[in-house]
């Protein structure tokens, strides 16, 4: 079982410090949302947690140092999907999600059939089948955000992460998306997803990290994290809620 | 990486072709040979004057034009890949105006008529030199801006530094020499520059057919093609070694030789798709063919007046407007 755990990290970009001191950790099964507003260092801790981007404190992943894993191991165990990734040569849908097998494959192998049966069930899951053999460039903004999910998908690892992977997408592209990733965690995956969407963070969430100034000033339950108080003190908003079928809601509603 | 059925074909049709070139590059020339004279030529005794024009001009040759096409193209394949941008070719990085200048300053220095190792091994230490700037420059800033910046740097100062040389010029014989070896050429070439330039550029070749994967990734930016496991930096230093051997050697044995790197590229998207991993042989392949054939270009009879035409300026002849065409043909395809 999969289990990422980082303690007292801190990030820099040059000498301003975008993270300072977070503890957060991500196990097998579980779907964590991270939010918080604009500049509050989601995407700099999801890129740390993820190895790309150059921390202090430690970053344990299955009680291993992050520093210690191979970029290829880590690949193999760690899916990205970032947001707004380029895409710089006009190469198929197919073509781009089946980079998400290059982890498991040597320099000089080609596609086996397992590599290619987990690119027909991440272009299947990510509703991305019916445009596979289009260019990448001739495709909607949403369907591209779809792609880079699939791509991620296609890795098929332990730990999934994304950086805001509903952000261009239509409503009912992005309920299917959360679908998507909280299936991910039900089948055992460890997901961590930055959101805007306070709605789907709400409902999806197993748990949800809310981020304020490099900080995280609150980690549980939904319902204890997005609370009138930490709504009005970390975003200055008030938000309407409730529950139906057992679920709660969120509605931002205005700013204080 | 995807699995088109085309691509083996394309490889194994470019490697049908190139060996297909090999027979008028060994029959063409001042002297016509024919088949039986080609075979005589290569079986005969070593001082029998068929085997000194089969085996000592005209192999030689035809070797290098091979050699150095196939290795400026692969090098033009990897860093349009690694830079993520369809106009890089060799002459981006500043490897070539390097070279270059060291081969010029040689001549004017008049050590090329010393000895004829100190052509070759000025050209490929400059390249050597320019390539190590460029790698400290983007281990300091990581990244491809800086580095293309630093390219151009170094190749307007190279330029300049050999249009100094050519302005000090002391005789109409020197001045005509560097001319002409700026222009590029394969005439007179013998073992000797296959020995010397082909383990450059076969090793250099050898690294940049291993960057295949990584280029590939890198079409999705550089921050996805390390979350797939992708060393970036690594294989940036592969890709600006690989190139510096290639170019080096290259430059050292057949002056300038423009537009192969830039175009070769561009043809075979049309074959092989756009993903940058996949274009790497067969741009190797399919540059060696059109440098062998430019270098036929040069041999026709029309072309032998004014001390002959140059193969450098075959190329550019060539290879600019076809260049342009394929840039207008891609529409806005190519951001």
């Amino acid at each position: 079982m999969s289990k990422l755990i980082a303690s007292s990290l801190d990030i820099h970009y040059g000498d301003i410090r975008v993270v300072h001191q977070a503890d957060i950790q991500l196990e097998a099964g579980e779907l964590v949302i991270l939010v918080g507003p604009n500049g509050a260092g989601k995407t700099s801790l999801l890129r740390a947690l993820a190895g790309l981007l150059p921390y202090e404190g430690t970053i344990e992943l299955n009680h291993i140092d992050l520093h210690k894993i191979s970029d290829k191991e880590r690949a193999k165990q760690i899916a990205w999907a970032p947001q707004l990734a380029p895409v710089h040569w006009p190469l198929t849908v197919k073509h781009i999600v089946a980079l998400g097998r290059l982890p498991h494959m040597g320099p000089f192998d080609r596609l086996s059939s397992i590599d290619k049966a987990a690119i027909t069930r991440a272009l299947e899951l990510a509703d991305c089948s019916q445009f596979k053999n289009r260019l990448a460039d001739e495709v909607s903004g949403g369907e591209r955000a779809r792609i880079m999910l699939a791509r991620a998908l296609a890795v098929e690892a332990p730990i999934m992460m994304a950086d805001e992977p509903t952000a261009s997408l239509d409503p009912a592209h992005a309920i299917r998306t959360m679908d998507i990733l909280k299936a991910q965690a039900a089948a055992g995956a460890g997901v961590l997803v930055v959101l805007h969407d306070l709605a789907l963070a709400a409902r999806y969430a197993d748990r949800v990290v809310l981020m304020d100034k490099g900080k995280i000033v609150s980690d549980g339950p939904a319902a204890s994290v997005l609370s009138a108080d930490n709504l009005a003190r970390v975003y200055g908003i008030k938000a309407l809620s409730g529950s139906k079928d057992g679920e709660s809601w969120i509605l931002p509603w205005q700013v204080l | 990486m995807s699995d088109s059925k085309s691509y083996p074909k394309v490889l194994l049709g470019l490697m049908i072709l190139v060996l297909i070139a090999f027979i008028p590059g060994l029959t063409m020339g001042q002297v016509s040979l024919s088949f039986s004279e080609i075979w005589q030529g290569l079986m005969g005794p070593a001082d029998d004057p068929l085997t000194i024009i089969v085996r000592e001009l005209r192999l030689p040759r035809v070797m290098l034009a091979f050699l150095v096409g196939a290795g400026l193209a692969i090098s033009g394949a990897a860093l349009q890949g690694l830079l993520r941008n369809p106009l890089a070719d060799p002459g981006v990085i500043g490897v070539s105006a390097s070279a270059g200048f060291g081969a010029v300053l040689v001549i004017h220095l008049g050590l090329a008529s010393v000895s004829a190792l100190a052509l070759p091994l000025a050209a490929m230490i400059m390249a050597g030199v320019s390539t190590l700037v460029l790698i400290m420059m983007a281990r300091r800033r990581d990244s491809l801006l800086m580095l293309i910046l630093a390219g151009i740097a170094i190749s307007s100062l190279m330029a300049a530094a050999t249009s100094l040389v050519l302005n000090l010029a002391e005789t109409p014989m020197t001045l005509r020499d560097m001319m002409m070896w700026l222009m590029g050429s394969l005439e007179n070439r013998t073992y000797q520059d296959v020995m010397l330039a082909g383990p450059f550029i076969i090793a250099g070749a050898a690294i940049l057919a291993s960057t295949g994967r990584g280029l590939t990734a890198l079409s999705l930016g550089e921050e996805t093609a390390r979350s797939l496991g992708i060393h970036t930096g690594q294989l940036r230093l592969s890709v600006i070694l690989g190139t510096a051997l290639i170019v080096g050697a290259s430059v050292a044995v057949s002056g300038a030789i423009g537009f192969i790197g830039l175009v070769t590229p561009h043809l075979m998207r049309r074959w092989v798709g756009n993903d940058p991993g996949r274009l790497l042989l067969p741009s190797a392949l399919a540059g060696g063919l059109l440098l062998m054939i430019a270098d036929l270009l040069t041999r026709l009879p029309f072309a032998a007046g004014g001390g002959g035409l140059r193969l450098g300026v075959v190329t550019a002849l060539i290879g600019a407007p076809v260049f342009l065409f394929i840039l207008f043909s891609l529409k806005g395809r190519l951001k």
